[in-house]
């Protein structure tokens, strides 16, 4: 089913060198249309988030929903399952407002993560998991200042900044001796703060599937924080990876943007 | 090798969760349960929960609803209702509670409030016995 076959009218524009996503939702903006779909996957459903975010022109009305032409987490988390499915949610214009968090100049729904995790590779056969056991994980000491007062040194393998979890409806179930279950909400004006410490190597190969996938039930040693706003500091560069992008800095802020996105839902979502 | 860290003790694991390789200064005030199992220095204040696991090195003053020490505490310890020290844990600093129960094995040293009550009890270097 195509937008037209439910009288939506809307234009279509194309990314080019010369005309930026930026500069294409402003030209929208400017013509008053105030639904602005991204049609792609995260990549491109990312850099339309930021742009929609750093957007100088201020309307209330203004939504973003996405048509995902491939596998999209973030068409998952708003509950457009696929293709087809899109053109009718995007219809019914089903608006939550959600928090947006931001990593120094970029903005994101999802997720942001760091650590020596982030710069190890999948590991899929016998071979590369025997590679792997004999090459040495650099991890280089973080430093997290948390706004509400305090401040935590870590190894870790992983730290996740949270905004939405994206499977379990936002639940999260982390292994102590008894169960802890939380939600991860993208309207809670928070962001959630999830460190994997360091592992040994038998444990890391063992785990290091579940850390790539966020998958953090079964990890042992997990922290907890939930904040507004933390500064992350190192020593050494720290790899960062955001929309699928790995970049490495040595600070950084992370914050939560409160109630700073439009998005159109459906009945699916998982928050 | 695959030894899972020793957790906070059960029924007090909480949505702030210190993990056992993490270092943690400063005031960790919060209105969810907190769970520590790493070091921790500055103060702690909950309205709710508060585990501190065996693994847990804690200097800080204190205060939740109802706490278990199972590791190391050096500082004041208040809980609203009810304070638990395990067979492992070892608390050096005062506490105050309106319950208290500490298992053999435990070390306490310091000065105890019951609240309610209205009674002090000095108690110094004291291994609990059965």
């Amino acid at each position: 089913m195509a937008l037209a076959d439910l009288d939506i009218a809307g234009e279509e524009v194309r990314c080019t060198p010369i005309r930026k996503v930026k500069d294409l939702i402003k030209e929208g903006v400017k013509k008053g249309y105030k639904n602005i779909i991204a049609c792609g996957d995260d990549s491109i459903a990312q850099k339309v988030i930021t742009s929609l975010a750093t957007l100088k022109i201020r309307k209330k009305d203004l939504c973003f929903s996405i048509i995902p032409l491939r596998s999209s987490k973030i068409a998952q988390i708003l509950g457009i399952p696929s293709i087809d499915a899109a053109p009718e949610i995007i219809s019914k214009r089903r608006i939550k407002k959600v928090d947006l968090g931001k990593l120094d100049d970029q903005y994101f729904l999802t997720s942001c993560s760091m650590g020596a995790g982030e710069s190890l590779v999948k590991l899929g056969s016998f071979w590369s998991k025997l590679t792997f056991m004999t090459r040495s994980v650099r991890y280089p000491e973080i430093q997290l200042k948390f706004k509400e007062g305090f401040k935590v040194t870590v190894r870790p393998t992983k730290v996740g900044i949270f905004n939405i979890l994206d499977y379990h409806k936002g639940k999260l179930s982390l292994k102590t001796n008894s169960q802890v279950s939380i939600t991860v909400s993208p309207q809670d004006g928070l962001l959630d703060v999830i460190i994997v410490s360091k592992l040994a190597k038998f444990n890391l190969l063992r785990y290091l599937a579940d850390i790539q996938q966020n998958n953090f039930e079964k990890i042992p040693g997990i922290s907890l924080f939930r904040t507004k706003k933390v500064t992350i500091s190192s020593s050494g560069p720290i790899p960062i990876t955001l929309d699928r992008q790995k970049v490495e800095k040595k600070r950084l802020v992370c914050q939560v943007i409160p109630q700073k996105l439009n998005v159109i839902v459906g009945r699916e979502r998982r928050f | 090798m695959f030894k899972d860290a020793p957790q906070a003790p059960e029924g007090t694991a909480g949505e702030t969760i210190v993990g056992n390789s993490v270092k943690l200064e400063g005031d960790l005030i919060s209105d969810e349960n907190i769970s520590i199992n790493g070091k921790v220095s500055g103060k702690i204040a909950t309205s709710k929960n508060l585990g501190i696991g065996e693994t847990a090195e804690v200097k800080a003053n204190i205060e939740a609803e109802n706490i278990v020490i199972a590791g190391k505490v050096e500082g004041d310890v208040k809980a609203r209702e009810k304070l638990e020290i395990t067979e492992t844990g070892k608390v050096t600093g005062n506490i105050s509670a309106k319950t208290l129960a500490v298992s053999p094995g435990a070390l306490f040293s310091g000065q105890c409030v019951m609240e309610g009550e209205g009674k002090t009890e000095e108690v110094e270097e004291e291994e609990a016995e059965e």
